[in-house]
């Protein structure tokens, strides 16, 4: 259930035309169609159907794992996809009648946080698990190719230390959230971490933001510390963000304690983060 | 006199389409002739469409050695079908840029034109509309026989297909787990 909650949309970018992408060369005998025919028959079925038909004979089944085909089946098939983690270590695939296309696994204890421009981006977001002591991760998915590139989310320390009574205390942040957006100026992928910190003692949550420009081949190249937002965004491992033309929204903590402690009434509904500026802004209450 | 009358100016109304070259003659592997409109055989096939532009359409009729008499008969059909049907904004834009056009859902007539065929005929068309580079009669062919094969086990196809199986048991067995979540229907 929890799955359809995180279910967020997203669409294979393909514009290439199939006639521009083919590559089977044709090779007739008699009764049996050209590939370059069957190439033309394949691409108009669903994509479960393709995925049954590798068990037909091999030359089928390279032909439907081309990347020729696959970009040809995307640009007949436009409709969105839906990717949804259902089970542990695994998320599906799912067109939008919520037929299972593929199921692409997923590295241990990670979370779906975000599906956009064709990738998947899961999570480690609880780090407070105290039985398992590898710490925060973040892995970029390909689920056409199943191909998944590590982050490093621990190149760097945002332990939060403050002075507590007559002592610094640094904490660990209790969970973090990221998002995968691309400039769309510069076709740059970012990857947004929201860490959330809490403390208990005082009452007081405290949030820490920071954007990972990733390379081209994957991997990321440096996170940069960006400013924290007057409102905190909620404080719930289920707020995941959706990622919208380079911006994040979140939703904002709307709790008592945060509402009063601000004083304000124009506490937002939505916290918007942009990937590119790395700029933060705020939706009024616009929202009923 | 009359009748031929009538004979002499349909005669002199055909000698006056071969002069304006309003049609070509295409002639089948098994020499048979077909005619069709220039302007249909154009707009519909790529290759027809080239060969017109570089002058390289005899008069006595085209070779097409790799159709037979009956596929191009369809093709044939299908050209003048298409050009007296309305067509619709759909197949307008889908013949303009059809490259970057999304698929367009064959009509009703395209629908019943392929129905009616037989198997091999079918076939054979669809080959034919690849040779002859006719992007939306390959379309709607290849739609068809991919109706054809849903609902249709991996064995029913292979004999629709006249493929052979060239997995050895183990690889199959190997496949059918790797795929198994595609075998089920959730």
């Amino acid at each position: 259930m929890d799955g359809e909650k995180e279910a967020i949309s997203f669409s294979w970018s393909v514009m290439e035309s199939r006639r521009n992408t083919r590559v089977v060369a044709t090779a007739t005998s008699h009764g049996v169609l050209p590939l370059d025919v069957v190439f033309d028959v394949l691409v108009c079925l669903p994509a479960k159907d393709i995925c049954r038909l590798r068990a037909i004979c091999r030359p089928w089944r390279s032909l439907t794992s081309d990347p020729a085909f696959i970009k040809a089946h995307a640009a007949r098939h436009p409709e969105p996809l839906i990717v949804a983690q259902r089970k542990r270590d695994l998320v599906h695939v799912m067109d939008l009648s919520g037929g299972v296309i593929k199921r692409v696994p997923i590295p241990r204890w990670q979370t779906l946080m975000c599906s956009h421009l064709g990738l998947i981006c899961v999570g480690d977001c609880d780090t407070s698990r105290s039985y398992h002591d590898t710490s925060r991760s973040c892995y970029l998915i390909d689920p056409a190719t199943k191909v998944s590139c590590r982050l490093d989310v621990n190149c760097f320390e945002d332990r939060l230390c403050t002075s507590y009574g007559d002592h610094d205390e640094c904490l660990d942040p209790a969970f973090s959230l990221f998002a995968l957006g691309r400039v769309d100026s510069t076709g740059v992928y970012k990857v947004l971490m929201v860490s959330c910190f809490t403390y208990a003692e005082l009452n007081e949550d405290q949030q820490s933001y920071h954007v990972l420009t990733v390379n081209g081949a994957g991997g990321g190249t440096r996170w940069r510390s960006t400013a924290s937002p007057e409102f905190l965004i909620g404080m719930d491992t289920m707020n995941r963000g959706v990622v919208l033309g380079g911006a994040v929204y979140y939703l904002a903590d709307d709790s008592e304690f945060h509402t009063q402690a601000l004083q304000t009434d124009n506490t937002p509904d939505l916290i918007a983060l942009s990937t590119s500026r790395q700029s933060i802004g705020v939706l009024s209450r616009s929202l009923s | 006199m009359e009748v031929d009358k009538g004979k002499g100016e349909a005669e002199e109304t055909r000698k006056v389409a071969e002069a304006d070259r309003d049609t070509v003659t295409l002639k089948s592997s098994d020499g048979k002739l077909f005619e069709v409109s220039k302007e249909a055989a154009a707009r519909l096939s790529t290759v027809l469409a080239g060969m017109i532009a570089g002058g390289s359409i005899d008069d006595n009729g085209t070779d097409l050695k790799q159709i037979g008499s009956e596929a191009l008969e369809n093709v044939v059909d299908y050209c003048n079908k298409h050009a007296n049907s309305i067509p619709s904004a759909a197949l307008i834009s889908s013949s303009i840029s059809f490259n970057t056009a999304p698929f367009k859902e064959p009509e009703e007539w395209e629908r019943k034109f392929v129905d009616r065929l037989s198997h091999d005929a079918l076939f054979d068309l669809v080959e034919a509309a690849n040779f002859l580079g006719m992007e939306r009669l390959l379309d709607v062919t290849c739609h068809k026989i991919s109706e054809m094969m849903k609902g249709k086990s991996p064995d029913q196809i292979r004999e629709v297909f006249n493929i052979k199986n060239d997995y050895t048991k183990e690889e199959l067995e190997e496949i059918r787990q790797e795929l198994a979540w595609a075998f089920y229907d959730d």
